[in-house]
């Protein structure tokens, strides 16, 4: 049984946050491989080192989107165990505007670091491979992080000012 | 008609699916190869940097507000 008392110790927003960041991380992986590797296949996780353009080498690259994605898949059920074990404590505010915004800097986070070090440092992938301008949607890719890091950033500031945890949400 | 048709494409698309039967030995030759722990590493460390990331948010932990009157 949680306990509903009103909390003495600080309220600590670290665990609520970095849930919603290994979450939103998680998942901006998801939109990464279903809207980019299979809707729209523009790219797979290999395809700049192994063009897709035989059976063998579209089926070897499914295979390391394959891995790619039991990677996020195991990123985004981690923060899922982290927000279960935020939700739990006392001493956490629940703020749905710290969760939310924490999620886009994850996702924003995703695409930064996967951005830098995918297609700008070990060129593994680029983000449209069909395109003559690569560089242009690689870097539009690492901007779009970078506005989702500012908006999630923005929204963990408004969330500041949440302060009841979860026992002592209002429902519905 | 119409339905026979689409339950023709259907069935031919499967056959379709299943028409590289002799590419699974090369599929798995070029992917569980001498490389295959270091490409699965790279592969990863974006998402073993952005874990990284998340423990150092958790540890840090400040305190942010004050507690409900």
């Amino acid at each position: 049984m949680a306990d509903l008392a009103p909390p003495s110790r600080p309220l600590r927003r670290g665990p609520l946050i970095a849930a919603g960041v290994v979450m939103g991380a998680g998942l901006g992986g998801f939109v990464d491989g279903i809207v980019l590797h299979q809707i729209l296949q523009w790219h797979n996780m290999l395809s700049a080192q192994i063009p897709p353009d035989t059976v063998v080498a579209i089926k070897t690259n499914m295979v390391w989107d394959g891995v790619f994605h039991a990677g996020v898949w195991a990123m985004t059920a981690a923060g899922l165990a982290m927000l279960w074990r935020a939700g739990a404590r006392a001493d956490v505010p629940w703020s749905g505007r710290t969760f939310v915004g924490a999620l886009l800097a994850g996702w924003g986070l995703f695409n930064a670091v996967e951005g830098l070090i995918d297609h700008h440092l070990l060129g593994l992938h680029h983000v449209n491979e069909a395109s003559p301008n690569r560089l242009a949607w690689d870097l539009g890719f690492l901007g779009f992080g970078v506005a989702l890091l500012a908006g999630g950033w923005a929204l963990i500031r408004a969330g500041a000012r949440d302060a009841a945890p979860r026992g002592h949400v209002r429902p519905g | 008609m119409r339905p026979l048709a689409l339950l023709l494409m259907l069935v031919g698309s499967a056959l379709a699916a299943r028409a590289c039967p002799a590419c699974r030995p090369a599929v798995e030759a070029s992917v569980y190869n001498a490389d295959f722990v270091g490409t699965a590493l790279v592969l990863l460390l974006p998402l073993l940097v952005i874990g990284l990331v998340g423990a150092v948010i958790h540890a840090a932990d400040r305190p942010s507000t004050s507690p409900p009157d």
